[in-house]
């Protein structure tokens, strides 16, 4: 029997609320050498870090959010959190309306945090060995807990994988178990932190596919990290953007794009190969085909010119990919600020 | 409520188990490393005995061995290695894992303990009686003393227990490295404890020393007790001390745990 988990979340208008979410970090810091490392023994110098400012946002039961920034940005510290590892310095967190910091066993048993490449089943022993455990301290019914796991099997293809002990499974098949292990309870809210990163595209490809069918089948709350904007593309809707602690951005993908990369991408071959360059700036040119990037609100009157003087056999216009747009927000981390 | 609790010990136990019976050469290894320094004591003080050609602080040959035969076992029954682990818990990001679970972290290191134990006991329990007919110990004891040595053990182990878990989690959540305050904690405990000899043996300063300190009362007192060496009085201050301690170290863990969470980083992750 599926139990579904919408039901629990229902009532609460937010499944994360972040107001003003801060941390700083006391860092000990030394310059390079023996020599300085000796001064530091009797002199110790500590730089406060601000690793989240201000953050505010809110999840609603259910959505799939995806938490951008580049390395350094304080994905992970937020994330932590919001998990109930880190005690905040400033601000609010609430999860499911439990203050995350308290650990109460009730919020445990709500939610789960997968870092990708970090083991939490036992490393020498069977997944089911692992599995039978997490059962056993997360109170799941039998009969539940074997509904779960056939579930699990069954998505994931994890039936060759779970007799052998987790040492000797591939980095892919690691994560698969380690996914699986993570939901057996399954939570109401997900915080995922580069849970794909290191495994192959159809890995990740597999990986994706399980999590969003299991948002749409209990209607979890998903906060996820990743570097790999496949990965942001396919589950997430929305996207909140931070860079150094401070948020840039919380809206759909379609809007960042908008906000950070107002272009599109025109593709076109034309019998001749004319020059582009007077319609937009020339991205790349592979034999006939050639890429435009073209302001978005040019568009229009760009194509009706191209149709109009070009022979052209073959067009396509699209948004840029979010990589693109990720791409050109990093390279533009300072004007970005400056926009927020 | 004891349910649930008896629920998430047997969980806890059960992979521990598991997971040391796909250790076993490891176990072998930390057996051994149990086991060896008891005997190597013994014969070292057993010579010492022979060599002044009487007792030594009124130990007899017999008794030294009857000492460090009760003190191998009870060293087994009451050790802790938390101060050990930890450092491993925190760097490689273990703890968070750990921590995020539905129950008192504590639950992982006293499952992991007990269940190497019961692993194990059967070796001890046989190599206890292989030593036994080596080196001819000597008995004396006192129906009552063997009695109240029941519950001395098992306070010795909490008290132990804790005290490693105390000095693991600030070291680990404080400074994040364990490894030098492993090397103390274990230094300390072998010289103050009577693991290396029994205490009236040792130099009147060490034994000043371990009167001030918590570690005698986790071996020392129950393998005198057990030897039927300690009077009545001195077995009713010995569970005072024991109970003490334990209620004094609770306290001060609650605190520790506390504070030191409030410092976590969370590395590792």
């Amino acid at each position: 029997m599926i139990r579904s988990i919408k039901g629990t979340a229902r009532g609460i208008k937010s499944a994360l609320h972040l107001q003003d979410l801060s941390k700083t970090y006391k860092v000990h810091q030394r310059k390079f050498g023996v020599r300085a490392a000796l001064k530091s023994l009797v002199y110790r110098d500590y730089k406060v870090i601000q690793a989240v400012q201000d953050v505010t946002f809110d999840v609603a039961p259910g959505e799939v959010v995806g938490f951008l920034g580049p390395n350094g940005a304080g994905k992970t510290t937020t994330i932590k959190m919001l998990s109930g590892l880190l005690y905040p310095s400033h601000g609010e967190a609430r999860v499911l309306d439990y203050d995350p910091w308290r650990r109460q066993r009730e919020f445990l048993k709500r939610i789960t945090l997968i870092m990708g490449r970090r083991n939490q089943l036992v490393w020498d022993v069977p997944a089911i060995d692992s599995f039978e455990f997490f059962r056993i301290i997360y109170g799941i019914p039998q009969a539940d807990y074997k509904s779960m796991l056939d579930e699990m099997v069954a998505l994931l293809d994890l039936e060759p994988l779970l007799y052998k002990p987790v040492r000797n499974l591939s980095l892919g098949e690691r994560m698969k178990c380690e996914l699986a292990g993570a939901l057996l309870h399954r939570p109401e809210v997900l915080f995922l932190d580069e849970p794909t990163i290191g495994l192959d595209v159809l890995a990740q490809y597999r990986f994706r596919r399980f999590l969003g069918e299991y948002n749409r089948r209990y209607g979890a709350t998903i906060l996820l990290t990743s570097h790999y904007m496949g990965d942001v593309e396919e589950l997430c809707h929305r996207v909140v953007f931070i860079d150094q602690g401070r948020m840039l951005f919380d809206g759909s993908i379609v809007a960042l794009a908008e906000r950070f990369l107002p272009y599109k991408t025109l593709q076109l071959r034309t019998r001749g190969g004319a020059d582009l360059s007077a319609y937009g700036e020339v991205i790349s040119r592979v034999g006939d085909m050639i890429t435009l990037r073209v302001p978005k609100k040019d568009t229009l009157q760009v194509l009706a010119r191209l149709v109009a003087e070009l022979p052209i056999e073959d067009l396509n216009v699209s948004d840029p990919p979010i990589t693109e747009v990720v791409k050109h927000i990093y390279t533009l981390k300072e004007a970005a600020l400056a926009i927020a | 409520m004891m349910f649930r609790l008896f629920e998430l010990f047997r969980g806890y136990f059960r992979i521990n188990m598991v997971r040391f019976l796909a250790y076993r050469v490891e176990t072998v290894i930390w057996l051994v490393g149990m086991i060896l320094p008891p005997v190597v004591f013994l014969s070292v003080w057993q010579s010492a005995a022979q060599q002044a050609g009487r007792s030594l602080a009124g130990f007899s040959r017999g008794d030294i061995a009857t000492y460090f035969i009760a003190v191998m076992l009870v060293n087994h029954v009451t050790q802790a290695w938390a101060v050990f682990l930890w450092e491993s818990y925190v760097r490689e990001g273990y703890l968070s894992y750990v921590i995020l679970r539905p129950n008192p972290v504590m639950f992982q290191d006293f499952a992991e303990n007990v269940a190497f134990k019961v692993a194990t006991l059967p070796v001890m329990l046989l190599t206890a009686v292989g030593l036994a007919a080596t080196f001819a110990p000597t008995l004396h004891w006192k129906p009552w003393a063997v009695v109240a040595f029941i519950p001395a053990l098992l306070l010795a182990f909490a008290l132990r227990f804790t005290v490693d878990w105390i000095t693991a989690t600030w070291a680990a959540l404080n400074m994040t490295k364990v490894d030098a305050v492993n090397v103390l904690f274990f230094f300390i405990l072998l010289m103050t404890s009577g693991q290396m000899a029994p205490l009236p043996l040792l130099p009147r300063g060490i034994q000043m020393v371990a009167n001030a300190l918590p570690f005698r009362w986790m071996l020392d007192f129950p393998v005198r007790l057990l030897m039927g060496r300690v009077g009545t009085e001195e077995a009713l201050i010995g569970f005072a001390a024991q109970a003490g301690w334990l209620v004094a170290m609770t306290g001060i863990g609650f605190v520790a745990w506390r504070s030191g969470m409030r410092k976590f980083t969370a590395v590792g992750l």
